[in-house]
């Protein structure tokens, strides 16, 4: 049956991309540009799996998330800088602290509508960049905070690039697996039923206020992680980094990748990083090719790079070819 | 009604002097229905008559303006939806609104969540009750799919299925949250002939299962071979009530749906 291939096929691609991924830097690991560039971008993947639970299980975007990356930044620079704690458990911190937030922002949304969503995040992630510039006796403003150390466990440091790599590795690791294990979950199947028809499920005893709050509880926890593995990781932070660029960027690479997939926001990051690397020699007019592709992108792939290839799993593309087997036959 | 009948008869559903505005349009007014336990209870009418209106309140979609709706004694007129399923009020609707992104089994396991007892981490870690609890809602799923006809094609996508099927999958979804009173809004629409054979065996095989059934149907042979009690809406009133063959001679009914002195076939 088709089905057992599948079932087969797609855990032995995931430990091959596993392997593959730690395996990965020891080809670069002298090299601090490259690791420069694997780190920011795993970063930046841990971001977009924030935008995913939101906009690929209920559907809502959202251009607010540098909003929770700040936060999750500035609370785990607080919390180390300020009380002296160490990095692993500020991280912790920072990110339900950002989970929280999360779920104070979400409120508001559960009443309104989809459009006006759009509004209120662009709303909070401004609110958060400007708290942070003008509330200077705990953020330093302008100048931003500096000397934020490297996490360690026992006796080990995780001060090189190598060696955060997999720490960021981990968080990717964590960020996907939640994706897939709540799509497998009740609650799962609770917030995409929200998504497709809000009526239909509340009829069927959903609680759209609890489902869509546990999805930015979720959301804000990933993106609060993702800010403080970056302040941890580059050390020094400033307002400038948490503006709405880095909100529109994460939901371009979201789109791209393929939204409410598990490896929808991977793809997509190093899809987008990589374009941008290589087009790097146009200097300031790469970006006219950028845009371009992700508009070719858009219009092809609507669904996602992810997205596409799993539609054509459906068709039966990928699929080896049976002359017997009747093409109408259902997928299983 | 005398007290010794409203004793021996359960009322499962009082709906009093319930009525529904809509902008300055009366759409139900006055109504009154009592619906008794384990009964298959018809609401027809012309179309446009406030039938659905009338379910949607029952079920929390619609807030009357004014009037009471008591399930099993318990005020439930301006529930929301979810509390109104969580009590035990399940419906399907006019035009079949299943979940696309969610293939047959899962569409049908939407309405176990709210027997769901672990909480959000539980069910991310997998833990022990909770993967007893998917177990056993998949299991509860798979009953009700069976129950419908439906077994071999849950793992098929919602788009696979033809019409009269997709309303199958609504029922089964509704039978999945056990409930005590299923609100079935035309269910026979779309289908062709041998669905609705078949359909009228479901409802009956329902209330064999002890659920109260309330039907809004416009197919009359349908409406006479599975309903205990008809009542009859024009205008958002009632104008007839009895047995299904008391109300298909009222001069009233035959007017309301013929505009002259004719037989319902």
């Amino acid at each position: 049956m088709a089905s057992n291939k599948r079932h087969v096929f797609i855990p032995t691609a995931y430990t091959a991309c596993l392997i593959g991924a730690i395996f990965l830097p020891v080809a670069f690991k002298d090299i601090r540009y490259t690791m420069n560039v694997l780190n920011f971008s795993g970063i930046f993947i841990i971001l977009t799996y924030s935008f995913n639970f939101i906009h690929g299980y209920l559907g809502l975007i959202s251009i607010g998330q540098a909003g929770f990356f700040a936060i999750g930044a500035y609370v785990t620079a607080g919390m180390t800088l300020g009380l002296g704690m160490n990095t692993l458990p500020a991280l912790l911190i920072a990110a339900a602290a950002a989970a929280l937030v999360g779920i104070g922002m979400g409120f508001p949304s559960t009443r309104i509508g989809g459009h006006y969503f759009v509004l209120i995040s662009l709303a909070f992630g401004e609110i958060v960049r400007l708290i942070i510039l003008n509330w200077r006796e705990v953020t330093n403003g302008t100048n931003g905070l500096s000397g934020i150390p490297r996490p360690a466990l026992g006796g080990f440091v995780f001060d090189s690039r190598l060696s955060y790599y997999y720490l960021i590795l981990g968080g990717i690791i964590l960020s996907a697996l939640t994706t897939g294990s709540l799509r497998r979950s009740t609650y799962g199947r609770a917030m995409l039923s929200l998504k497709t028809n809000e009526l239909a499920a509340a009829a069927c005893g959903v609680r759209p206020v609890t489902s869509k709050l546990i999805n930015f509880c979720l959301s804000g926890f990933f993106a609060g992680l993702a800010g403080g593995l970056y302040a941890s990781y580059i050390g020094a932070i400033s307002p400038e980094t948490f503006s709405i660029d880095l909100s529109i960027d994460v939901l371009t690479m979201c789109l791209v990748g393929g939204s409410g997939t598990v490896t929808g926001p991977i793809v997509g990051t190093a899809f987008l990083v990589m374009l941008k690397e290589h087009l790097r020699f146009l200097r300031e007019y790469y970006m006219i090719l950028y845009g371009a592709g992700i508009v070719a992108v858009m219009i092809f792939m609507p669904y996602g790079i992810v997205g596409m290839m799993r539609k054509l799993w459906n068709r039966g593309l990928f699929r080896p070819r049976n002359p017997g087997r009747d093409p109408g036959k259902q997928k299983s | 009604m005398n007290l010794y009948k409203k004793w021996i008869m359960d009322i499962l559903l009082d709906i009093k002097n319930l009525s529904v505005n809509f902008g300055g349009l009366s759409a139900v007014s006055g109504f009154n229905l009592q619906i008794e336990t384990g009964t298959v209870h018809a609401l027809i009418g012309p179309n446009g008559a406030g039938k659905t209106t009338i379910l949607n309140t029952v079920c929390g979609i619609c807030r009357p303006c004014g009037g009471n709706i008591l399930f099993d004694g318990k005020a439930i007129q301006g529930c929301p939806p979810h509390t109104a399923t969580r009590l035990g009020i399940t419906r399907t609707f006019q035009q079949v609104q299943l979940f696309e992104e969610l293939d047959v089994l899962e569409n049908v396991l939407v309405a176990r969540h709210m027997h769901s007892k672990v909480n959000v981490l539980g069910a991310l870690f997998r833990t022990g009750p909770a993967r007893r609890e998917e177990k056993q809602g998949r299991h509860k799923a798979i009953e009700a799919l069976t129950f419908v006809g439906l077994k071999d094609k849950r793992n098929m996508d919602t788009t696979c299925l033809h019409y009269g099927e997709k309303r199958l999958v609504e029922i089964a979804r509704a039978l999945a949250s056990e409930p005590r009173l299923m609100l079935l809004d035309e269910p026979s629409a779309g289908m062709n002939d041998q669905e609705i054979v078949h359909l009228s065996g479901l409802i009956r095989r329902i209330q064999s299962m002890g659920i109260t059934v309330i039907v809004v149907e416009h197919n009359m042979p349908v409406v006479m071979t599975i309903s205990d009690r008809v009542s009859v809406i024009d205008f958002g009133v009632k104008i007839a009530e009895g047995t299904a063959d008391d109300v298909r001679s009222n001069p009233k009914v035959l007017e309301a749906y013929l505009g002259f002195e004719n037989h319902i076939p």
